[in-house]
Order: structure tokens, then sequence, then C-alpha cells
């Protein structure tokens, strides 16, 4: 037994009337588009087969994604080497691996040096302003979260 | 040779590289993806924009085109997936509905077509406007391009059952958002069916 609506009708029916509606309204006459639309489309389609294009596509995706990748494990490594080395105190991990000269033992003294920065904003401002911070990040997150799910007409009556 | 297997066919040709069979295609289709993103943006500008956008989405997966389907199914699904995203998009530009029906274009009016009708047009436009972006998605595939329950459950991968909820929901806010005009026609073609 199918679902019926407040008149009784059901969907078969419904469907058929909206249908007719939009018809004597002259909606499901179909828009002109413009005359040049497929000119245009076609000077933008790539020279390249579509298994061709396709695979570009994706390895420029996987360079992208590779590059977020890579800008978030630099930034992390520059956090954790800044922390490692002040529990440690010292330059002790750099010198592992040289005097702090050249090579690897001036590298990772270099991103000690630049997580120094880093650390003492962390330390001076407190746990519990970084908390706020995490707190209201975490809020915009989920208003941003929230607002992209939210049906187009809720967000229009509600402003 | 019957439109299938004639836009297979082209389907071949361009996967061989032969861009002017893919034309074939997007001349065959431009209504129907220009109207589908005309309805679902509602603006000409984006409507264009947006075809463009769908084709050459179109041209870059066309090798995972299934050719047991149909290729206007296959085409409309990627138009209705790209206007849903950029609905989403575009929600943070912070246009209210009322911007979107003015930014509509006209009806190119004319002797034949009254001020009323040019009104009850952008009525209607408004009404589909306010309808959530997916439930406008499944309204147009199916009363503008004319899918049915069955295609539209291929193009957007939902099952059938879901599809009815949404139109059958998708009627109702229609109706009310079409107001008292609307409602009165509505009844109308009701009470006589």
């Amino acid at each position: 037994m199918g679902r019926r609506d407040d008149d009784f009708l059901d969907d078969e029916r419904a469907d058929a009337a909206l249908r007719r509606v939009l018809a004597r309204l002259g909606e499901l006459d179909q828009v002109a588009h413009p005359p040049d639309l497929v000119t245009r489309t076609a000077r933008r389609l790539p020279v390249v087969p579509p298994a061709a294009a396709a695979r570009a596509a994706a390895r420029s995706a996987a360079l992208r994604l590779a590059l977020d990748l890579a800008t978030v494990a630099a930034l992390s490594l520059v956090a954790l080497l800044g922390i490692w080395s002040a529990l440690a105190g010292q330059d002790r991990i750099a010198m592992l691996f040289g005097d702090g000269g050249g090579g690897l033992s001036r590298a990772l003294l270099t991103l000690q040096l630049l997580a120094k920065p880093l650390l003492r904003t962390v330390g001076s401002v407190g746990p519990l302003l970084l908390a706020g911070a995490a707190a209201v990040a975490g809020a915009g997150w989920l208003w941003w979260l929230l607002l992209q799910r939210t049906p187009v007409q809720y967000a229009e009556s509600a402003q | 040779m019957d439109q299938q297997a004639e836009e297979i066919g082209w389907i071949e040709q361009t996967l061989r590289g032969d861009r002017s069979a893919f034309a074939q295609l997007m001349h065959r289709y431009a209504g129907a993806v220009y109207n589908l993103a005309y309805r679902m943006l509602g603006s000409a500008e984006d409507a264009e924009d947006a075809s463009q956008e769908i084709f050459l989405r179109a041209y870059t997966r066309l090798a995972s085109f299934d050719r047991g389907r149909k290729f206007s199914t296959w085409l409309l699904s990627i138009g209705s997936n790209y206007c849903i995203d950029r609905l989403r998009r575009r929600r943070f530009s912070w246009m209210t509905l009322d911007d979107a029906a003015f930014a509509l274009p006209s009806d190119e009016p004319g002797p034949e077509r009254s001020a009323l009708d040019r009104e009850r047009r952008a009525i209607v436009q408004r009404a589909l406007q306010k309808l959530p972006d997916t439930y406008r998605a499944v309204t147009v595939l199916r009363y503008y391009n004319d899918l049915s329950y069955e295609e539209i459950a291929q193009a957007t991968g939902l099952p059938e059952s879901t599809i009815k909820t949404r139109l059958h929901r998708a009627r109702h806010m229609l109706a009310e958002a079409l107001g008292s005009e609307g409602k009165m026609l509505w009844d109308a073609e009701t009470t006589t069916s």
C-alpha cells in the first residue's frame, strides 16, 4: 500500500499533477543554452585522449596531496624536534650525527633553532590559553560542518 | 543505427583521441546539461560555467563509463553531483535566496509572453531554489530532465525508495513555496485528476 498525502493522493497522481502544474506554468520548456557553449567547451578539452587526461589529473591530484603531506610532515618534524630538544635540554640529538657544522647534524640543529621560538611561544601563553584556542578552533570547525549540512531553506529562514 | 549505438561509437572514437566525436556528444546533450545546471544553480552565468565543467569532467572520466548504462544518465549523474558540490561551496558566499532569485536572467520578454507568465515562472524558480540541494536534484532530474525513478537512482546512487521519499517531500515543499497562486493551480490539478 502506497503512502498518501493529506489529500489522500497517491504519489503517482501527485507526480502527474505537479508535472501538469509545471507544464501550465511553462516551466517545462527548455531554457536555450548559449549557442557557442559546445564550441567554447570543445576548446577547453584536454588535447590528450580521456584516459591520458584522467591519468594527468590523477597525477596532479597526487602531487598536491604529496605537497600537503610534506608540508604537514615538515611542520610536525620542526615541532617534534623542538619539544625533544627542550626535553633533552641541549642539542644532543643534532650532535649525535656530527658537530653541527654540516650535513644531517647541521640540518637538525637548524630545525631545532626554528622550533625554539614556537616552543617558547607555546610555553609563554600557557596551557589554558592553548586549551581556549583549541576550543575556539573546534567550535569553528563544528559550525562549518553544521552550516555545510544545513539545507538552504533553513539557512534562509534563519537570516 | 539507434541512439545508444551511435553514442557508443562516439565514445570509442573519443577514447582513441578524436575530440570531434566528443563534440557530437556535447551537441546532443548541451541542452539537457545546461537546463539541469540552470534549474539547480538558478542563474544563466553559473549554468554556463557549470555545463562546461560537467562536460570536462565527463571527458576525463569517459574511460570509466560503463557501456551497459545510458550515457545520458551517466552524464546527468556527473552534472547533478557537480551542481550539489557547487551549491555547497556557494553557501559560504552569503548570497541570500532572494539575491539568487533576482540573479535569475530575464526570459527575454517577447510579445508572446505576458508579464504574468514571467512572474509565475519567477515564483516557480524561487520555490525550486528554496528546496534543499539533494531534493532539488531529484526534482530537476524527474520533472525537467524527465528521468524515471530507476534512472534517477542510477544517477544519484540512491535506492529508488529514497528517491520516491525525497520527491514526495519535495512536492510538498514546492506546493508550500509556490504560495497561494501556485496552490490554486496545484489544487485545481489534483482535484481534477
